[in-house]
Parts: structure tokens; C-alpha cells; sequence
């Protein structure tokens, strides 16, 4: 044990103790101490009660100025702690004090009584007294300090303090009580706080279990709450339930309620009644572990989906069958496995829709990872017989396109970009299909290309309505070309009445220079020469009117733009002629072929000059010219123009005139332009007007040069 | 004059047709000159023989009936005979009034070409051949001395010598001396024919 003399009791300790009060209490006993000690001083000297009392009681009847000296040490005895009481930082020390008070009174009821013996015994009420403190030092300060005045007194004032006068003997023989007292005392009081502290031990122990398992619960129903879990127990004997709190959210019952099976069974969705029940039945019957999902119709409506497992355990016996358990409500999994449902069944739908087949693909090695429904149908893959493979994949594409198509994907992958490639799909039954291809490239947080997301589109509708488009258009362009033709009737006549004025006029020269006796034979044969040209030029005449009247489907040969221009210029000759109109032509040299349709690009030209012979028709005067021109426009076009002299158009008139029915002739049907503009964008080219910085219009339009047949 | 042969020329901007045109007419015995355009032909100084011009209507430039016009303007008296691709009315009466032989729709006959030309030659002959009296009866009408010029023109009116006498102030005798000279000169072998010469020379105005 350690020995300290001077520190308070650990404060906390005299705190629960409640010393506080106790230290008030001994201010109160001090001062019936004083009380006691002037009436024994009044008794002992004014009232001479020693010679009132038989012998043995009998003692020395005290001067006033003894009994005088005796009240005011009892004064101060009690006035000095409780003048002190609450200054002194130390609280024991203020107990030091305190129980040297009382013990001053020990001495002082001995003295006050002459030195009567008895009055010895206060001093081991002043032991009890300071026992409540449970400090042992407090005892033992009071014995060295008794000790001292015996031992100064017994040698100094023998007669003053005892009735017996000086007795050393007796003085030892104070010792053997008084020291057996303090012992006690002492043990008593290490046993009193030993106690108290093994209390407070386990006070404090059972304090911090306790807080440990408040923790340990929050938790769990924490735990509980936030994993929507609650457990269960169940006593199948007994038919007990025992719900945690999440359970009692879970089912929606009061936490005061006592839960039974009908109360879960009351809460299951009616149409899940059946399958609870069955469940728990043949739980009860077997004994197994079971698991099961089913719906809660909640009060307010709204219904829970419940995952409830449980787990069977059995004691000894055999007999006491319990099930341990969770319920989980699992409704936010189920409507987001719903939703996810619900939206991949509108993708399928909307890829459906659209026939566009979604595909994932690794790199290394080429494997597919990802096939949409949709893809399976495009390409006419089983869906059952899992993904399919890269080289099924390729397999599907036709062969004519499968070299190209690898190709692109190659190099994509080489230059870790976009795929976009159209190509034809040949299903094992013969059906061809014609399909977009659009892949986009995935990079791996360190860069490397892994994979390549994207559709396949099946656009055999669309290719058909382009077709079926395309075909309406060249009707069309057909029917326009007709009617200009029509338009055209007299000039195109004086083209084939040139040739065969010219061959008639031949031939008859011919009879006459074979009637004469001597014919010019040389002349014969020149003529005959010139019947055959013309015939051929009559007859080139014809071809290209039935070219241009014939209904074909266009088609995209390389063409000599300049070439083009010219079969044109050979058929309106006799309408420029006859408008008086003169054609300046700027043919460029060497110019990149176009792809194009040969009889369309010239109904477009054809249209173009007529237009412009029309609009010089009203210059009256001034010359009548048609600036014909063709030119490269950078390296992937060809340019050719169309400008005349004539009065332009009004302001405004340039925005419509390639709408349909826009028309500034009086005969015209506003067609020519429309449609000479579809055939250009159908030609992947652009046809547009300009007026002229000085007077008339120029319209012009731009081709692609022709390059090798692609996709 | 009149014997020398006739030359037919050709204005056709299509090169095989005026070529067989030529082959056709020279197969008749004609001379041809072929022109591709009106200008052309202007420009080119034509031989004093009898001769016709057989147009297209549709020329690049000045156009046949334009060219006709000018011909006319210029008191450049040609028989035109048209030949056009396609021809309409208003054209055809156009040509027609201007004076044109005649109006061929390509592709004609060669017969009623040929047959036009001839006719335009001919016409064109014997305008020449009238044009050619006409100047002989001016100058030989331009040889009279200003009495014989009065005395003419009273006799032609059909004045009987004694009243132009009268008229003129002379002698009956006079005018008989007057009118053997003028008969002479104007080399009329009658008195109607000296009329007549006179009613010539009264339609056809005096070229200066």
C-alpha cells in the first residue's frame, strides 16, 4: 500500500461518498461539543458538581479562570474548522484539522471533569466518528497526536491533567487500547475502501458492458435499418416470434404489438398468402432450413417485396424446433431490377424498331462479347446458341463486301477509329440484307485499345425506299425530258431536215451527172460520199433523241463532262439558230472525268441552255450570246456554268426559281430547274444560280470527279 | 449579155447542204457560188450575168429574210428563192411580198427547186433584158435637143402636129422636121411605137 499522508482521497471516490456532507455533519457535532464543553465548565466550576457527586464521580472543583480557559479552546475548537470549512483547497487537510478538534475536546472533557477517567472514551467515539471517512491516516494522526499530549503531559503537568497523578505504567497501558483501536480502525477502514472500490469496480464494469451492448444493439439495428434486415425468431413449439425493431418497420407494425404468424400472414400480399404458408408449414413439418420471396400489402396500399430466409435449429432433444431468421425487404432491388427490365425491353424494342442490332467486340482476340437481340435477328443467328462468334459474324457478310469490310475494320483498329462502312448481309437462306456498320472504339485507362462498341443496322428498307425513290426521280427527269423534247419538235426536225435536204439534193445530182454520156464520176462519188455523212448525222441525230427519250434506270459512268456538253450543243444547234442566239464556249482542257448518268447530265445542260435562250428571247438588239463553260473547282470537282445576257431575274426570284412550278415563261411548266437540281444531287453535286455582275444569270453546277468504284 | 450563163448562188450556213445544192445545180448546167452567211454574200461582188439566190430563211448573223430586205433597200434586184427547215405563214408571206421567187419547206423536190431557180433566172433574165431596153430608150429619149424633148412628149400625148404648132408657137412644117428627127433618133419605126416608147419612159423613173 501506498503511504500517503497528505492527498484527498481520489475525489471522485469522496464524491460518491458524499464526504461533502459528511464534513458538514461534523461541523454540527463540533458544535455540540462546545455546547457540551461550557456546561461541563459551568457544571465543573460555578456549579462545584464535584461536590454533588459521590467519589468515584467526585473530581477537583476547576477555577473560573480554568473553566474560562476550557470554554473559549472549545470556542475555538469548533469556530476554527467551521471559520476554515470551504478555504482550505485540500480537502483533507481540512479533515487533519477537523479531527484534531475533536480530539481537542477529548482533552478538554478530561479536563473540564478534573481528569475523571471516563471521559477517556470520547477519545475512541472521536476513532468511530472519523471511521466514516474510511481513512486510516485520520485515525492514526488522532493517536500520534493523543500520544503526544499524554506523553508531553504525563512529564510536564502529571497532576494537572490526571485525578491519579503521574502513572507511566497507566500511560502504557493507554497505549495497548488505543493502539489495538487504531489497528482496527485501520483495517476497518482499508477494508471499507477496498470494498467500495471493488463495488466501484464493478460498477464501472457492468457500466461499460452495458454501454458496449447499447452500442453493439444501435448498431445492429443501425445495421438493421440501413440493409432493410430485420431478424426473427421463432419457437415453433410455442409459436413465439420474436422481431427486432427492423423487422417491426419492415412489417409495419407497432413495436408494441407481439408479433405472431397471423399477423405476417394477415400482412402478406394475398395472392402470396398460399406460398407463406406453405412454406411454413412444411418448415414446421421438416425441420429444414427455408427461403422464399413474396409480397407485403402494405396498409396505405404501396406493396414490399421480402427476401426471408431461416435457418432451423434444434436442442438436444430434439423436441424445441426454432427458426432463426432475416427478412429483408428487397423492394428497391426488385423495382430497380424492374426498371432495368422494363428499360432493356424498350431498347429491345426500339432496336427492334429501328433494326439496329447492337454488338460488342474484344480486340485481342477478336471476340464477340455482346449481341443484342436485334443483331441476332439482322444477321438470322439463333439467339439460343450464345454469342456468336467474330467469324460467324463475318460470315454473314457477303462475299463480295466481306475483303472491304475486314479492311475497314483493320484499319480502324490500326488507327483506333471510328468504324463506318455500309455492306450487304447474305443469310443462309439466300435473303440479302444491306446493313450500316457503325463500331466506335474503347480505350483501357492506360490507353490500349480493347474493344469495339456499335450497331449494324438494317437498312434494306431505307436502300429499297431510296431505290424505289431514285426510280420515281429518273420517271420523272424521263417525263421532263420528253416534254422538252416535245418543246423541241421543230428545231429537232430542222436537225434531221438538214442531213436529208442535203442527201435528196445529192441523190437527184447523182441520176443527172449519171444521165450525160460522159459522167463526172469523181463528182459521183463525192456526192455519194456526202449522202453517206449526212445519212450518219441524221441518223446520230436520231440516236441521241432516242437516248434522251429513253427510259432507263440512270447509271454512273465516267464521263467527259466536255463530251456531255457537246451532244447537247448538237441538238438545241437549230434552236439556238433559230433564237439567234451565238454560244461562246470555255471547255476546259483535260479536265478529271465525272461519274454520272450520260442522259441525265444532259437533260440538265439541255434545260440550262433552253433557259437561256429563253431569257435573251426579249434583248431585242444586243447580242444574243450563251457562255458555256467548264472548269476544275479543286481537285474533287468539276464546274460547268451556264451564263446568258438576259434580264436576270427579279430580286428575290433567284430563291425560287429550283422550286417546282416556278416558272418565268409563259408556257413553262417551273420544272426543268427542280429536276435539273435532283439529278445534280443525286449525282452527289450542287447546281446554283448567280446573277450576273452585269446583266442575266448564271446557273452552274459542280460534280464529283469520277474515281474507281467503291463500296 | 443575154447569152451569158447564168450563175446561181447559194446562202446556207449548213455546209453539206450547200454543197449538195451546188452539186444539184451545176448536175443542170448552172454555175453555183455557195456563201455560208449573208455578209458573206454581200460581200462578194457578183459578175453582170443573170443570176438567183436561193436562201436559207436561218442564218447565223443576218438572217434571209433580212438579207432580202437590204437587197431590196439597196435597189439590189435578185430573184430570192427561199428554202428554209421550217417555215410558217408569216414568214412565207413576208419572203412572198418582198418579191421572193419562192418559199421551199426542207426537204423539197428537186424538181420544184430546179423548176424555181429557172423561173428566177428567167425572171430575172428578162428584167435584165427590160432594164436594158429602158437605159437605150433614156439615152437614146437623153439624145433629143430640149425642142425635140417638148415636141416628143406633146406628140406622145397624142396632139396632132398642127396642134402642137399651136402650142409651141412654130410652124406645122417645123414640127414635122422635129418629128422625122425624133422618130430617128428614138429609132421607132411608127407613131404607136413612139408612143408607146414615151408611156416607157413616163412609168419608169429617171435613175438620176
Amino acid at each position: 500500500m501506498r503511504l500517503d499522508l497528505i492527498s484527498d482521497i481520489n475525489r471522485e471516490y469522496a464524491d460518491a461518498l458524499n464526504y461533502p456532507r459528511v464534513d458538514r455533519f461534523m461541523i454540527k457535532i463540533l458544535w455540540w461539543h462546545f455546547g457540551f464543553t461550557v456546561l461541563l465548565a459551568v457544571a465543573s466550576s460555578y456549579l462545584r458538581l464535584s461536590a454533588w457527586l459521590p467519589t468515584p464521580f467526585a473530581w477537583r472543583v476547576l477555577s473560573i479562570d480554568e473553566a474560562s480557559s476550557g470554554a473559549v479552546i472549545g470556542l475555538l475548537a469548533a469556530a476554527i474548522p467551521t471559520l476554515i470549512r470551504g478555504r482550505v483547497g485540500n480537502h483533507y487537510v481540512w479533515r487533519l484539522i477537523m479531527s484534531a478538534a475533536l480530539t481537542t475536546y477529548s482533552y478538554l472533557f478530561v479536563f473540564l471533569s478534573g481528569g475523571s477517567i471516563e471521559m477517556h472514551f470520547h477519545f475512541f467515539m472521536v476513532m468511530a466518528l472519523i471511521t466514516v471517512y474510511s481513512d486510516w491516516r485520520l485515525g492514526w494522526f488522532v493517536l500520534v497526536l493523543t500520544a503526544l499530549h499524554h506523553v508531553i503531559l504525563n512529564y510536564t503537568t502529571p497532576t494537572w491533567v490526571y485525578f491519579y497523578g503521574r502513572n507511566d505504567l497507566a500511560v502504557v497501558a493507554h497505549i495497548i487500547p488505543v493502539a489495538s483501536t487504531a489497528v482496527f480502525t485501520t483495517l476497518l477502514c482499508v477494508n471499507q475502501r477496498r470494498s467500495v472500490a471493488t463495488a466501484q469496480a464493478a460498477l464501472e464494469q457492468l457500466a461499460e458492458r452495458t454501454a458496449a451492448l447499447q452500442r453493439s444493439e444501435t448498431y445492429l439495428a443501425e445495421a438493421q435499418r440501413l440493409s432493410h434486415t430485420g431478424s426473427v425468431g421463432w419457437k415453433v413449439s410455442s409459436g413465439d416470434l420474436h422481431w427486432s425493431e427492423e423487422t417491426f418497420r419492415i412489417f409495419g407494425y407497432d413495436r408494441a404489438t407481439a408479433p405472431t404468424l397471423a399477423l405476417v400472414l394477415q400482412r402478406t400480399h394475398p395472392r402470396d398468402r398460399a406460398i407463406v404458408q406453405h412454406t411454413l408449414d412444411r418448415a414446421q413439418r421438416d425441420g429444414k432450413d427455408f427461403d422464399l420471396e413474396h409480397r407485403l400489402l402494405m396498409p396505405d396500399g404501396s406493396v414490399k417485396h421480402l427476401y426471408v430466409v431461416g435457418r432451423a435449429s434444434q436442442d438436444d432433444e430434439s423436441v424445441h424446433l426454432e427458426f432463426v431468421g432475416a427478412v429483408t425487404d428487397i423492394t428497391e432491388r426488385k423495382q430497380a431490377e424492374e426498371a432495368l427490365r422494363r428499360s432493356e425491353t424498350y431498347l429491345a424494342e426500339a432496336q427492334r424498331l429501328t433494326h439496329a442490332g447492337s454488338w460488342a467486340w474484344n480486340i485481342a482476340p477478336r471476340q464477340v462479347v455482346h449481341s443484342s437481340q436485334e443483331l441476332y435477328r439482322v444477321l438470322g443467328l439463333d439467339p439460343d446458341g450464345g454469342l456468336p462468334s467474330f467469324e460467324q459474324f463475318l460470315q454473314r457478310v457477303h462475299p463480295e463486301d466481306r475483303t472491304r469490310f475486314v479492311d475497314t475494320i483493320e484499319r480502324a483498329i490500326r488507327e483506333r477509329t471510328d468504324i463506318d462502312v455500309d455492306h450487304r448481309i447474305v443469310l443462309p437462306d439466300g435473303t440479302v440484307k444491306y446493313a450500316h456498320h457503325v463500331g466506335h472504339p474503347v480505350f483501357s485507362a492506360s490507353g490500349d485499345l480493347i474493344q469495339f462498341v456499335g450497331s449494324t443496322l438494317d437498312v434494306t428498307d431505307r436502300k429499297r425506299a431510296e431505290e424505289e425513290r431514285e426510280r420515281l426521280q429518273a420517271d420523272l427527269a424521263h417525263v421532263s425530258r420528253v416534254t422538252t423534247m416535245g418543246e423541241l419538235t421543230a428545231s429537232i426536225a430542222h436537225e434531221i431536215n438538214q442531213p436529208l435536204t442535203a442527201i435528196v439534193a445529192n441523190a437527184n445530182a447523182c441520176q443527172r451527172l449519171l444521165g450525160v454520156p460522159a459522167p463526172d464520176l469523181d463528182e459521183v462519188r463525192a456526192a455519194l460520199a456526202d449522202i453517206a455523212d449526212d445519212g450518219s448525222r441524221a441518223g446520230a441525230v436520231i440516236a441521241r433523241i432516242r437516248a434522251l427519250l429513253k427510259r432507263a434506270p440512270p447509271e454512273r459512268a465516267p464521263l467527259n463532262i466536255n463530251e456531255v456538253i457537246g451532244d447537247v450543243l448538237d441538238l438545241v444547234r437549230a434552236e439556238l439558230h433559230e433564237h439567234g442566239v451565238v454560244v461562246e464556249t470555255e471547255l476546259g482542257a483535260g479536265l478529271p472525268l465525272v461519274a454520272g448518268d450520260r442522259v441525265q447530265l444532259q437533260q440538265v445542260l439541255l434545260n440550262l441552255i433552253l433557259n437561256g435562250i429563253e431569257a435573251m428571247a426579249g434583248i431585242g438588239d444586243k447580242a444574243r450570246v450563251l457562255r458555256i463553260r467548264s472548269r476544275p473547282d479543286g481537285r474533287e470537282r468539276v464546274l460547268v456554268s451556264v451564263e446568258d445576257r438576259g434580264a436576270g431575274l427579279a430580286p428575290g426570284e433567284v430563291d425560287h426559281i429550283f422550286q417546282p412550278f416556278f416558272t418565268t415563261k409563259p408556257a413553262g411548266m417551273g420544272m426543268g430547274l427542280s429536276i435539273s437540281r435532283s439529278i445534280i444531287e443525286a449525282h452527289s453535286g450542287r447546281l446554283w444560280a448567280t446573277p450576273n455582275a452585269v446583266t442575266g444569270l448564271t446557273v452552274q453546277f459542280g460534280l464529283p470527279t469520277y474515281s474507281r468504284p467503291g463500296p | 449579155m443575154n447569152d451569158a450563163s447564168p450563175v446561181v448562188f447559194v446562202v446556207d450556213d449548213d455546209p453539206s447542204v450547200a454543197t449538195a445544192l451546188k452539186r444539184l445545180i451545176r448536175s443542170v448546167g448552172l454555175d453555183a457560188q455557195i456563201f455560208r452567211t449573208a455578209e458573206e454574200f454581200l460581200r462578194v461582188a457578183r459578175p453582170e450575168v443573170p443570176a438567183c439566190l436561193v436562201l436559207d430563211v436561218r442564218l447565223p448573223g443576218v438572217s434571209g429574210l433580212d438579207l432580202q430586205q437590204k437587197l431590196v433597200e439597196a435597189g439590189l434586184l435578185i430573184p430570192v428563192v427561199f428554202i428554209t427547215g421550217h417555215g410558217d405563214i408569216p414568214m412565207t408571206v413576208r419572203a412572198m411580198k418582198a418579191g421572193a421567187v419562192e418559199f421551199l419547206p426542207k426537204p423539197f423536190r428537186e424538181q420544184d427547186l430546179l423548176d424555181a431557180i429557172q423561173r428566177a433566172i428567167w425572171q430575172d433574165r428578162s428584167a435584165r433584158q427590160q432594164r436594158a431596153e429602158m437605159l437605150a430608150l433614156r439615152r437614146r429619149y437623153e439624145s433629143l435637143t430640149p425642142r425635140e424633148g417638148e415636141v416628143f412628149r406633146l406628140v406622145a400625148s397624142g396632139m396632132p402636129n398642127k396642134q402642137v404648132a399651136a402650142t409651141l408657137g412654130m410652124s406645122e412644117k417645123t414640127i414635122k422636121v422635129h418629128r422625122g428627127r425624133i422618130m430617128h433618133k428614138m429609132q421607132a419605126e411608127s407613131l404607136p411605137d413612139l408612143v408607146r416608147m414615151a408611156g416607157k419612159l413616163e412609168s419608169t423613173p429617171s435613175p438620176s
